[in-house]
């Protein structure tokens, strides 16, 4: 299979980024696309939850999938060799995170016309990412079993601004001290409209319930709630 | 919320137009020809795609006193630039002289503001990048 496109983008020279993503928002909505920002640590299952959840979602959605990496490319092909889905990869030269116009970029790159879903893998990294408003409609949040269920306490901005959050690696659980009950309930105390979605994509456990989730909350956002 | 502001002639009226808009939000600017008196309030610096740097300097000697000593990290200065994004797009305003003069004479820890004249409420904005400079 090809390559996939690859597009350098550079961060806004400007601060208003709100204004930015804000607007942005409201063209996707306009347009019926809905977009998820995916966000974690290296190493969480981003690339391979996608993989999973696009596979089971795309013969009812229409689905794209924007790659962000400081400099790499693999991302980007193991999700388009792995689900056929149109994916573009975004090289951010070293930044750590996306701000909203270089995600307006990746829409355009990416051509949104037709899309009901676009999944934006952002670059691996709990810090940096929390802090920008990419435009997108949902937050999504990973943190894995091994990486321990203290880190809502180490990063809280993320688990504060994040919408769902997917505790991955459940196959792993009776390796580690990860009490899910505990952690739920630390996020749910700064956000209390938190969702939560234990799974693993290795066993394929729970992603079905979270692959439902989204197909409702897509239909719901177009208007077509089943 | 006390404000501190300069700007270089060439400015004057669109730089008027916007402190006449943040005074009816009910910020209470002053205009500054020497160090600010307070350090801790917080200064924006009006410049645009036209603004001339020696211009600039004049309207802002103290500023470029702090600069020779140190990168006035007590000082908070908000590079305030100011745009039509229908007339220019800032990205590559920055490429020139715009970016330039900010080089020139801002510390680079904070990104530019832009007040941006054709969207609809730049105020919105401007007070959402307002609250970075809170400590
Ligand atoms: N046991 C187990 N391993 C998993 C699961 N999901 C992902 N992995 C493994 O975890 C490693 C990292 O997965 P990726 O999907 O590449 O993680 P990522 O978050 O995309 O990583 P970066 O893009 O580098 O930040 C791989 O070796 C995966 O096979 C899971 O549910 N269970
Ligand atoms: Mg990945």
């Amino acid at each position: 299979m090809d390559q996939v496109r690859v597009i350098k983008v550079k961060q806004s020279v400007l601060a208003n980024n709100d204004a930015r993503a804000d607007a942005l928002r409201q063209k996707l909505k306009e347009r019926g696309v809905f977009l998820v920002n995916v966000m974690s640590s290296p190493g969480s299952g981003k690339t391979t939850l996608l993989v999973n959840l696009i596979n089971r979602l795309k013969n009812d959605l229409r689905i794209g999938v924007i790659e962000a990496d400081m400099d790499a490319i693999v991302d980007a092909n193991t999700v388009e060799n792995k689900t056929g889905v149109k994916t573009v990869q975004l090289h951010t030269s070293g930044e750590c995170h996306l701000d909203a116009k270089m995600v307006d970029e990746g829409m355009n790159f990416l051509g949104d016309e037709g899309l009901d879903l676009v999944f934006l893998e952002n670059i691996g990294n709990l810090v940096c990412p929390a802090e920008f408003d990419t435009g997108a409609t949902l937050k999504m949040v990973l943190l894995s079993i091994p990486e321990g269920d203290d880190k809502p306490l180490k990063y809280p901005l993320m688990f504060e601004r994040g919408d769902w959050f997917v505790f991955t690696k459940m196959d792993a659980i009776s390796y580690f001290d990860f009490n899910v009950d505990r952690v739920e309930a630390s996020i749910l105390k700064e956000n209390p409209n938190a969702k939560f979605f234990p799974l693993s994509a290795k066993t394929d456990q729970g992603v079905d319930r979270l692959a439902a989730a989204l197909l409702h909350e897509v239909k719901a956002y177009q208007g077509k709630a089943e | 919320m006390k404000l501190f502001y300069a700007y270089a002639p060439e400015d004057e009226a669109e730089a008027k137009s916007v402190l006449q808009q943040l005074t009816k939000l009910g910020y209470d600017l002053e205009k500054v020809d020497t160090v600010p008196s307070d350090p801790s309030n917080v200064t924006l610096a009006f410049f645009s795609s036209k603004t001339n740097l020696n211009s600039f300097w004049k309207a802002l000697p103290w500023l470029k006193e702090q600069k020779q000593y140190s990168s006035y990290p007590f000082l908070r200065v908000m590079p305030f630039f100011l745009y039509h994004s229908k007339q220019e797009d800032p990205e590559i305003a920055f490429e020139g002289s715009a970016g330039e003069l900010y080089e020139a004479v801002f510390s680079g820890e904070f990104k530019p503001f832009g007040w941006d004249f054709d969207q609809s409420c730049p105020e919105a904005e401007f007070q959402r990048v307002l609250n970075n400079y809170e400590e």
